[in-house]
């Protein structure tokens, strides 16, 4: 039986609407994402939802690849989700791609 | 006509049985008709000063527990030089070994236990003994007055005793054992080895790892020989190598046994109405050989026996102290460090003083002291509470005090007598009260220092500290004030026994000396009527939920529970305040919002719109439950708000002894001390009295049936204006904990506190529609 | 004429004589001082310090160049003696070098022993002795990782340790069965493995070293019992041995090393020995005080003849490893005759040993706190009776009176603080007061105290925090991972360059992150609104989401919003608004908090901005690290017990401070009287009331960390009290570490220092209100800021976004 691909695109927002230094919360069919859009115009995606104890990692404090929860001060990479340091842990990163400025997240399927 | 007799039969007349015996008369005294079965043709001695006996500082009749007119006096039927031989549990008869026969209703166990006497090939010779009974101790000092050299098998307590013993009786003494070292479960290593130092410097030889094989000689002996292939010459041998329970008979019985007659918490066997105490029972898989959990025991015991229910034994910590002269050695809990615990050891060659505190994390399992043992009873009282130490405390701990914790510093509160449980403030009352001025007569009023004796040294101090210039602590024994004669406790007392319902009629019921009494005694009467009669408050006082002011105005304080307000009420509150012109609301420290400047005219529309009680404020209460929490844990702040807002309800008319300020915390806020504090903590919720754990709950509900347990517990056995912390520091931690965590004792507690708050509510409903 | 002196050898004996024979009398001989390094004079025991990376090479020369002509003194370096002719009373060194002499000093030192093991001579096989030996470690940890140390003893630990620092595995070989067995009884040698194992080396006990394999360079160790090991780097650390060579070919008489007398003369008349080449009373020693002992006793000789003798020296040892702290001295060991007190700390894993025989001390090791060393060493030295002492009095740290003064404290003035250099604490502590000392440099260059070993530094530390009241004890410490700089020299770079953003500030001090982190980030952007409060502007980005939308996030993600209720005093239309937001917003809970305010709880972020518009109240600034609450007690209005209004001044207060930026959360309170209703006793300004009176509290701390309050001042009017605390918290802000509490930042600076600029400098006090009154004056509610603003709405991310799929 042929696999079906189910993942798809799905737009959230206008680039303008982020801002370099701040995550943006949005939130897919009841999914809480956090968008990072970094000097170079590339716009990373994970769950917004810290590892450790799930703060809103949209609100922590980015410095370059990298957000600083908001409640314990984890350090997650933008890039692979992992969390840096000693503390060990990981969340969903999604793929994001931009066209046209506006920004599209790739879901992953459901089945 | 009186009432036919309850039938008690006690077999053993050791200390375990005799003890229990008492504690039965303590509480009632002519429940039973009492028979004991003694082996031996002694009446009851303290089994545990044979060795003073035997080392010359006391004779037979000083270690006597109770003189023979004793028996006569409370009617009890002394059978000695009789053993029982079987016991018919069906028939609920024993028979004995001079054919005697007797029913029983109810039937205690206490035989305590035997030497145990290993049968090396020449242990029957004569001269090869052990050290246990009165006869022993007699043939000893027979013995020393022939012959010269003895060896003495077992390097444990009893075994050094002995030999101190055997020593002072001018013999020669080789103490052989078979471990590498003395006392090895009581003692670490270090102390060990100054423990051998001492002893050998008083005289001893000792002869470690040694297994005997054999013991040599004639008709009598003359010596030992060892597995090694060495050997010593004796002529006095004394078997000191450990006990073992006595619990043939009960085994013949068909009582069920294990290592020893097994019991349950309340020292009941598998058999109806057949109980064991003492040496011979086993409790919880242990079995106890010293004296404090036998004492312990026989308070339960006979609790279970006069059928006064609740009383629960769980095992006791132990602790152990030599008692040779010269040598001071104490030992209690677990010592061994490693294995996640740690320890702190001072070892101090120059004054022969050893120390070492073993922890579990941050409290203190386990304590060794050599050469000055005076810190015991309160390093053993710390294990015992299994208090959370801080690193100051544990330094405090180890720097201690050999010097400065003298008699003089300790606490009222603290155990003199570990063995009988007397407290400082016990004795000093006593002392004061009784006019004592020495320690036998001590001794005799409060039973410090009755059993092991090693506190006498700790006694005579007190006694001499008392009559020191530098004393100055007071006990109050003292009426309840001048206008009295009586003390607290027994005005209560009588209120409940007389059943007096006002002040005027207690007053001239106990023929107070003034007519109205004092400020003392009005508030106090008030507060103990109150909590005998729940109605009492309604015909007595003023019904005013206000505070009123010197200029005459009010402070309202409506009952926000855990200092939250709904909509509802928040709305409520700003209609009625813009209503009647209330200048400004003011948040109170204690979180909750008070109405300030209200006139007496509008105090009913503010108590109507505000749905508040007209209880009086008058006396104490349960202060406003505070919380507070961090957002950066993981606590629910509803939870713990919601256990605020319940506490404050179930307390909010009730009056207790002393005001009690609670806190819920989550771990992350501030954390200071009130009467009551709960903590949330990731293993659970920690209620703390004052600064001490009490206990750690797994939830919430659990939290709120303890805390809402402790405090009727507290309002029901506090005295007036006693604080929960000095209550709890008198009646004792572990005992309320005893309480409080009993399911059915809970249950009960938790019972009573609903039906004082019905009726309460219930009073001041009728009161408000009188009004 | 000047008599002429020779000495061979420029180590540490040698040299240390020279400058004993200066301070004497500077003019009396002419010297020569030959050396084979090639370096001027320097401190072979600080040797594993420049391993470590703790100190330069520079930084250990003990006399340079300069000193050499200063005091006109021949330095022939890189050139070894190679004969002498004692009967010409002449010299020869291998380059030919010919120097004539009335007097001739053996100062030749001590070689490392290297084991004669097969294989010694490969390439990578080293010992640990001299600044070379140093640097082929160095260069050897660029390009290769495994090194092994033969020899569990004080150097090879100490190398051991210096290898690891650079980034090498270390194993180390032992040939007995505990570490430092010379020093350590049983007890202090396991708690040194442990830690060290802890650190990262590898320990190897009981092992016999076989053979060095390899092929040019080494590759490995062989063991006797066929165990192997793998090793790019051996470095022998077993031992050393007097060099004597050229002694013996002179033909002065020699034991295990030149034997000396008291006065340090050899066999040959005008020839004399010190150091670690000199026998003495069949003892050699290898450690620095007795060489410095002795090159005292032998200048004493050179200039009067007439002195007293050298008598040995009592010896103690430090192990100079960082994060390990060990001492041992004399006969450590229990013996039938002797005695010991010991103390076991398994906390702070510390462990003390006295020996006693006799009733005189006799020997001691310390493990983890040392602080006890010199007085112990004095003891021995002075063979005081001990009998009736105990252990607290002979174990000082022990003592359970710790406020009646530390070790050093308690030292009577004419012990020894530096061991090494026989510098006591009265020579300490005058030096430092005569001249004025405030580090621990100084006081090194001025008296030599902790010129050596080093180990002393914390007593010398502790003695000018002593002396001079501020603590010295203050080492640096950088902000963060992102810089090297300390907070202070972040500070002062901001004042003295002029700098005006944050990026700007990463850049000109060589950050070495590219955008920092969550913890220098947001003190930086603190520091800059600190220095420039009207320029700057603050980077909302750099503040934590608190600070950043100004509600307290929970941890399910809603917030937490606290109006602004001065003094804890509402009124009825306050009351209705709240009433009515609640209702609107559905806010699940309302509170009365511990800080006498309203908080409405559980409010989604996209609403915030509408609760603030609707409540119509200023932001009660519960989240930052600002001023909060100013609690207060109701006061002589209502409290039969009130002597003063307190509601009325901390209205005042609040009024006056709302919104001000601090290091950390500044939390007051004001209490009518000293029944202290509002807790005034545990906040970081706390005003009480007294008779007339209001005494001002500060750095209290109601926390886990709790800290009572410490009396500032007494004061009459409001208005003095407004002024002191104004000055009091400028002050704090200026000074204090971002994230540090009033309560720490007062226990570091000290109250009496904070005094003395707060109260007594009448001047600075003034120019404090003047620069907090700067501050303040430019506050804007933040909630209002936000409501009328939808840029910044947006930026800070108050919509909500929900995207739904469509397929």
């Amino acid at each position: 039986m042929a696999q079906v691909d189910t993942k798809h695109k799905v737009l959230v927002a206008n680039r303008h609407e982020l801002a370099v230094g701040l995550g943006k919360k949005v939130v897919i069919e009841g999914k809480e994402l956090a968008l990072f859009l970094q000097k170079d115009g590339v716009v990373y995606a994970i769950e917004d939802s810290c590892p450790h104890l799930g703060g809103p990692l949209s609100e922590g404090m980015v410095s370059g690849e990298h957000v600083f929860c908001p409640l314990h001060d984890w350090k997650i990479s933008l890039k692979t989700g992992e969390a840096a340091g000693a503390d060990e842990g990981c969340v969903a990163r999604f793929d994001v791609e931009v066209e046209n400025e506006q920004v599209y997240v790739v879901m992953p399927g459901s089945v | 006509m009186a009432q036919q007799k309850q039938r008690l039969v006690l077999i053993g007349n050791g200390m375990a049985g005799l003890r229990s015996v008492e504690e039965v008369l303590s509480h009632s005294s002519d429940q039973f008709e009492i028979t004991i079965f003694g082996s031996e043709p002694h009446p009851s001695y303290n089994r545990l000063q044979l060795s003073s006996v035997l080392q010359g500082n006391q004779s037979f009749a000083d270690i006597e527990i109770n003189q023979p007119d004793w028996y006569q006096e409370h009617q009890i039927n002394l059978r000695t030089e009789e053993t029982v031989t079987q016991i018919d549990t069906n028939t609920k008869t024993v028979q004995t070994d001079q054919h005697g026969e007797l029913s029983y209703d109810k039937l205690v166990i206490a035989t305590g236990s035997n030497p145990i006497f290993i049968p090396f090939p020449g242990a029957d010779k004569e001269g090869v003994m052990a050290f246990r009974t009165i006869n022993d101790c007699k043939q000893m000092i027979e013995a020393a007055k022939h012959y010269k050299k003895a060896v003495v098998i077992g390097g444990g307590l009893l075994g050094l005793e002995a030999a101190r013993g055997l020593l002072n009786l001018g013999m020669e003494v080789d103490v052989v054992h078979l471990a590498d070292r003395l006392m090895e479960r009581q003692l670490d290593q270090d102390a060990a080895v100054l423990l051998q130092e001492e002893l050998t410097a008083q005289g001893m030889n000792f002869f470690l790892g040694k297994d005997t094989s054999e013991l040599v000689g004639g008709e009598r002996v003359e010596g030992v020989c060892f597995k090694d292939g060495t050997q010593l010459t004796a002529d006095l041998v004394i078997m000191a190598v450990g006990v073992k329970p006595n619990i043939e008979l009960a085994k013949n019985s068909g009582v069920t046994v294990n290592k020893g007659i097994v019991v349950d918490d309340q020292m009941r066997t598998n058999i109806p109405d057949v109980y064991a105490v003492g040496e011979c029972a086993e409790h919880r898989d242990t079995v106890y050989a010293l004296v404090k959990p036998l004492y312990e025991q026989a308070k339960v015991l006979a609790k279970a026996v006069c059928g006064i229910g609740g009383s629960v034994y769980r095992g006791t910590t132990l602790s152990t102290q030599l008692k040779v002269s010269g040598v001071d050695v104490f030992s209690a809990g677990s010592f061994m460090s490693g294995g996640g615990q740690k320890a702190l050891t001072v070892f101090d060659e120059l004054n022969g003083h050893y120390k070492k505190l073993v922890f579990d994390g941050d409290q203190l399992s386990g304590a060794i002291l050599f050469g000055d043992t005076r810190e015991g009873m309160r390093l053993l009282q710390l294990v015992i509470e299994q208090k959370e130490l801080t690193n100051e405390e544990k330094q405090e701990l180890l720097q201690g005090s050999s010097s400065n914790h003298g008699v003089a510093e300790m606490s009222q509160a603290e155990m003199v007598c570990n063995c009988n449980a007397v407290s400082k403030g016990t004795i000093i009352e006593a002392a004061q009260s009784n006019c004592l001025t020495t320690v036998d007569q001590i001794k005799e009023n409060t039973k410090a220092s009755s059993s092991c004796g090693s506190c006498k040294p700790v006694v005579s101090e007190l006694l001499t500290y008392m009559e020191s210039d530098n004393f100055n602590e007071k006990i109050e024994v003292t009426s309840m004030c001048e206008c009295t004669e009586l003390t607290e406790e027994e005005v209560v007392e009588e209120l409940q026994i007389r059943g007096l319902s006002s002040i005027h009629e207690v007053m001239s019921a106990l023929d107070w000396s003034s007519n109205n009494g004092c400020k003392t005694c009005r508030p106090a009467l008030s507060y103990y009527l109150g909590m005998i009669h729940s109605e009492y408050h309604l015909t007595h006082h003023l019904k005013k939920n206000a505070e009123q002011q010197e200029d005459g105005t009010y402070i309202v304080t409506p009952p926000y529970h855990g200092g939250v307000i709904s909509v509802d009420q928040l709305q409520r509150l700003s209609s009625l305040t813009q209503r009647l012109h209330v200048g400004y609301v003011v948040m109170t420290s204690d979180q909750r919002l008070q109405l300030q400047g209200i006139k007496e005219e509008h105090l009913s529309t503010i108590w109507a719109h505000l749905d508040m009680s007209k209880h009086s404020l008058e006396g104490y209460h349960v202060q406003p439950v505070v919380t507070s929490h961090s957002s950066n844990c993981r606590c629910d702040l509803y939870e713990i708000q919601s256990l605020a807002t319940r506490l404050d309800q179930q307390f909010e008319r009730l009056q207790v002894p002393s005001s009690v300020n609670i806190q819920v915390k989550c771990n992350h806020a501030e954390r200071l001390f009130n009467d009551l504090s709960v903590f949330w903590t990731r293993v659970g919720q920690e209620i703390y009295i004052d600064t001490s754990l009490f206990y750690v709950a797994e939830h919430t509900e659990e939290t709120f049936e303890i805390v809402s347990a402790l405090l009727q517990y507290y309002r029901q056995t506090a005295r007036f204006l006693q604080s929960m912390e000095e209550w709890i520091t008198k009646v004792g931690v572990v005992h309320v904990r005893e309480i409080v965590l009993d399911t059915e004792f809970r249950e009960q507690l938790l019972e009573q506190l609903q039906e004082d708050a019905f009726l309460n509510k219930k009073a001041i409903a009728i009161e408000e529609t009188i009004m | 004429m000047k008599e002429k002196l020779v000495v061979i050898g420029n180590g540490m004996a040698g040299i240390r004589a020279l400058e004993e024979l200066l301070k004497q009398d500077a003019h009396r001989y002419q010297i020569t001082v030959f050396g084979k390094e090639p370096h001027p004079n320097y401190n072979r025991i600080l040797l594993s310090s420049v391993l470590q990376g703790d100190t330069e090479v520079e930084d250990i020369i003990l006399n340079n160049y300069d000193w050499y002509d200063e005091n006109n003194i021949e330095l022939v370096s890189g050139d070894p003696v190679a004969y002498v002719d004692t009967d010409t009373q002449t010299v020869y060194s291998a380059k030919g070098v010919e120097r004539s002499y009335d007097r001739l000093i053996f100062a030749t030192g001590s070689n490392p022993f290297m084991l004669p093991l097969p294989g010694a001579d490969k390439e990578g096989v080293i010992a640990f002795r001299n600044i070379q030996d140093c640097e082929t470690m160095i260069d050897t940890a660029k390009s290769y990782k495994k090194a092994a140390v033969i020899g569990g003893g004080l150097l090879g630990l100490e190398a051991a340790r210096g290898l690891l620092n650079l980034g090498m595995k270390v194993d180390v070989i032992h040939l007995s069965d505990s570490l430092m067995e010379q020093q350590l009884d049983a007890e202090a040698s396991r708690m040194l493995k442990e830690e060290l194992e802890t650190q990262g080396m590898k320990i190897h006990l009981n092992k016999q070293t076989e053979e060095l394999v390899g092929g040019n360079r080494v590759e490995g160790l062989k063991f006797k019992d066929g165990d192997s090991l793998d090793a790019d780097l051996v470095v022998m650390a077993v031992g050393i041995r007097p060099n004597i060579e050229l002694a013996k070919e002179t033909g002065l008489d020699v034991g295990k090393a030149i034997l000396v007398n008291d006065h340090m003369e050899t066999s040959h008349k005008n020839i004399y020995a010190v150091g670690e080449c000199a026998e003495h009373r069949e003892v050699v020693y290898g450690l620095v005080t007795p060489l410095f002992e002795q090159a005292k006793v032998l200048a004493s000789h050179l200039c009067t003849e007439d002195c007293d003798g050298y008598e040995g020296s009592i010896v103690s040892t430090s192990l100079k490893v960082s994060g390990v702290d060990v001492f041992s001295a004399g006969e450590f060991m229990d013996t039938e005759e002797t005695k010991s007190i010991r103390v076991h700390d398994e906390f702070e894993d510390t462990f003390k040993k006295v020996v006693v025989r006799d009733n005189q001390v006799v020997g001691s090791v310390l493990f983890g706190d040392t602080s006890d060393s010199p007085r112990i060493l004095s003891m021995m030295r002075s063979g005081q009776d001990v009998s009736e002492m105990n252990k607290a009095t002979i174990l000082p740290s022990e003592s359970a009176e710790d406020n009646a003064g530390s070790a050093v404290e308690l030292m009577p003035d004419d012990e020894n603080i530096c061991g090494c250099n026989g510098v006591t604490k009265g020579e300490i502590v005058s030096a430092i007061k005569d001249q004025g000392l405030t580090t621990v440099n100084e006081v090194k260059q001025c008296t030599n105290a902790s010129r050596s070993c080093g180990g002393c530094k914390p007593q010398v530390t502790e003695l000018l925090s002593l002396a001079t009241g501020e603590d010295a004890t203050q080492a640096k410490e950088p902000m963060c991972e992102c810089t090297e700089h300390s907070d202070e020299e972040v500070v002062a770079s901001i004042r003295e360059m002029g700098l005006t953003h944050i990026k700007e500030v990463m850049n000109v001090l060589g950050w070495e992150t590219e955008d920092g982190c969550s913890k220098c980030r947001p003190a930086l952007n603190y520091y800059l609104g600190m220095v420039n409060p009207l320029e700057y502007d603050d980077d909302a980005n750099s503040r934590f989401v608190n600070e950043r939308v100004h509600a307290n996030i929970q941890n399910d993600g809603t917030f937490s919003v606290v109006p602004r209720m001065y003094g804890g005093v509402t009124n009825p239309d306050q009351l209705r608004t709240i009433a009515d937001v609640a209702d609107k917003y559905e806010v699940p809970l309302l509170k009365v908090t511990g800080g006498q305010r309203i908080d409405l709880l559980g409010i989604e972020k996209e609403n915030l901005p509408d609760v603030w518009n609707d409540l119509g109240m200023r932001s009660g600034y519960a989240y930052g690290k600002g001023m909060r609450t100013v609690k207060t007690c109701v006061g002589e209005d209502f409290c039969r017990f009130g002597t003063q209004d307190s509601i009325g001044l901390g209205i005042e207060l609040e009024k006056k401070f709302e919104g001000l930026n601090t290091p950390h959360k500044i939390k007051m309170a004001v209490s009518a009287c000293p029944r202290n209703c509002a807790e005034s006793g545990i906040k970081d300004v706390g005003i009480v009331g007294v008779e007339g009176a209001w005494e001002v509290h500060v750095a209290g701390n109601g926390g886990v960390d709790l800290k009572k309050s410490e009396l500032l001042c007494k004061l009459e009017t409001s208005k003095e009290v407004i002024d002191t605390v104004a000055a009091f918290l400028q002050h704090y802000r200026e000074q204090a570490k971002y994230k540090e509490r009033t309560s720490h930042w007062v226990e570091r600076v000290g109250l009496d220092a904070v005094k003395k600029v707060v109260l007594e400098d009448e001047e600075e006090r003034a120019a404090l209100i003047e620069r907090m009154d700067i501050a303040l004056s430019d506050q804007q509610d933040p909630w209002e800021d936000i409501i009328d603003n939808h840029k910044k709405q947006q930026d800070l991310g108050f919509e909500k976004k929900e995207v739904s799929i469509t397929t």
